[in-house]
């Protein structure tokens, strides 16, 4: 996984050009181009069949977070193979600018990052804020992006490899119509999951006292992060685990491992600062004045980030330690919530 | 200890419970995300070296480099600003024998000839302009003025920060804060004097001899 990871951070620098690919810089370019492009494939299937064979034979619940993870894996998976389809030179001339195109590129993103992105938000949500997200109106949004995406954008890829080309206005050929409208469905069908994704915010936190997440571990977790409460207090952890396994968390459970109940120490702390967010709210300033050639605007921008990032280093005052009555008191509320499940 | 783990002898341990890693005073990581920013900050005058040497011969009808650059001028810059590496050298090793006075009367030192440097370079930029090269003017004096600019924008924030360091050692002399800043910034005026030499080689000599 890891190597597949850091061979496909190296061969993405090698692969722009397959934007540019009926540019006319050649047929070496493009066969350089076009190779890097597809060979980004086999790193990627073996993260694939690496989450595969890690799910197979296993004992797979169906929660939320695990049907995004499939519904990402199929959709990324079609999004992957229409892409080396696209990196070959000669099938890009035929096919870029064309809808095709367009439905490759939402293929990779939607199924690849947003619902991904969904997975990991929903996994993660009671550890960050403390209550889990609500389920049912989670699996709304969850069939509404799927079922949508894939009737929105299969007759994009149709109509795309019958040759229509995309940023038109206006088609003259009728027969593409019933494409278009059965993809207008498919987008009302998103917008169903995008609203039921609203709604399973605003419920979750109405009912966030039902949902609240009391263990710190609500999905029988595996992982670190999962023996801590939720949200976890603001130095994670109060003695430095020592991993034997690849599923810590697990090993500790089966293992029949508690952290230990006493025996703190002080735990030193970086203190909160304003500087990130004031330095790069400046910085955002600084750029939309300079994109739009404000210029005084852009001046004051600079000067003050300049001058704020001076006065930052004029303040020594960054950590503090938060003292062991306080750290006894959070391990014991967490021991007491567990105790209490 | 005894009273908390439950750990037999058969059990590995989970959780370090004697580490002091806690009481701080450990190793900063600073100079390390310095140097990742200076390689960064490397990858931008490498992009701009690439750019001036492609566009180099470019000159659009316009002055060519023989004609415009004044070699001896941008040679006395070059030692001034190599001087100012010296000098900064200076400046560390009184710092590390714990002598402020020394440390802020080689930092005043060292501004004063990156001063000279940026004044210069101000001076050969003004006088180029008047003679029309401006960086409108050709694909090579666009890329002379965003290469040699750059840098001399990277030695103007330098310069500002000698002066805040001049400050902040005069406040609390050498304390650990200030000796970690004085080594970031010394790495960050040795690089600009590598970047410089790279400019004075493939800019102004090989454009006196193309």
């Amino acid at each position: 996984m890891v190597y597949a990871t850091v061979v496909i951070t190296i061969l993405s620098y090698l692969v722009w050009l397959h934007h540019f690919f009926t540019m006319g810089s050649g047929a070496s370019v493009n066969s350089f181009f076009g190779i890097a492009t597809m060979v980004i494939s086999i790193p990627t299937g073996a993260k694939i069949f690496n989450w595969l064979f890690t799910m197979y034979r296993g004992k797979i619940r169906f929660e939320l977070p695990m049907m995004w993870v499939v519904a990402f894996m199929i959709t990324f998976v079609v999004g992957g193979m229409t892409g080396v389809l696209l990196a070959v030179p000669p099938a890009d001339f035929v096919l870029h600018n064309s809808l095709f195109l367009v439905a490759h590129f939402h293929n990779v993103i939607i199924g690849g990052v947003v619902f991904g992105l969904f997975a990991g938000m929903t996994y993660w949500f009671p550890k960050a804020f403390g209550f889990k997200l609500d389920p049912f109106w989670g699996k709304i949004s969850f069939w509404g992006w799927v079922l949508g995406y894939w009737l929105a954008w299969t007759p994009i890829y149709i109509v795309g490899l019958m040759g229509t080309t995309r940023r038109v206005r206006h088609f003259d050929d009728p027969t593409l119509q019933p494409w278009f409208i059965l993809a207008g469905i498919g987008a009302l069908i998103i917008l169903v999951g995008i609203l039921a994704f609203v709604i399973q915010i605003a419920v979750s936190i109405r009912n966030r006292e039902k949902l609240r997440d009391t263990t710190g571990d609500p999905w029988d977790g595996r992982t670190l992060e999962w023996s801590t409460t939720s949200p976890p207090p603001p130095y994670n952890f109060a003695f430095t685990p020592v991993v034997h396994d690849l599923d810590a968390w697990y090993d500790m459970k089966t293992r029949g491992h508690r952290p230990p109940a006493g025996g703190y120490r002080p735990i030193h702390m970086p203190r909160n600062t304003g500087a990130g967010v004031i330095l790069s709210g400046l910085a955002l300033v600084l750029g939309f004045a300079m994109i739009w050639y404000i210029w005084w605007l852009a001046a004051v921008s600079a000067v003050a980030l300049l001058a704020y990032s001076i006065l930052h280093t004029f303040n020594y005052d960054r950590d503090y330690f938060i003292p062991v009555e306080d750290v006894a008191r959070q391990e014991g509320a967490g021991r007491a919530l567990e105790a209490g499940a | 200890m005894s009273a908390t783990s439950a750990a037999t002898s058969d059990e590995p341990t989970f959780y370090l419970m004697e580490e002091d890693d806690h009481a701080g005073g450990h190793s900063s990581p600073t100079p390390l995300g310095f140097w990742i920013y200076l390689m960064s900050d490397a990858l931008i005058f490498a992009t701009l070296f690439a750019t001036y040497g492609v566009l180099a011969t470019a000159y659009a009808g316009g002055p060519t480099a023989r004609e415009l650059f004044d070699l001896p001028l941008v040679a006395l810059n070059t030692a001034f600003l190599l001087v100012s590496s010296i000098t900064y050298g200076m400046a560390m090793m009184d710092m590390h024998e714990g002598k402020t006075g020394g440390v802020r009367a080689w930092l005043a030192i060292t501004a004063l000839f990156g001063l000279a440097f940026v004044g210069v370079e101000l001076y050969e930029f003004s006088h180029l302009m008047a003679e029309g090269a401006t960086p409108q003017r050709s694909a090579f004096l666009s890329a002379f003025y965003t290469l040699v600019g750059t840098h001399g924008l990277h030695v103007t924030f330098g310069l500002i920060w000698i002066g805040v360091m001049l400050v902040q050692v005069g406040q609390r002399g050498l304390s650990v804060e200030n000796r970690r800043r004085l080594t970031c910034l010394g790495m960050f005026w040795h690089l600009l004097d590598v970047v410089w030499i790279g400019v004075f080689t493939f800019v102004y000599l090989l454009g006196a001899v193309l």
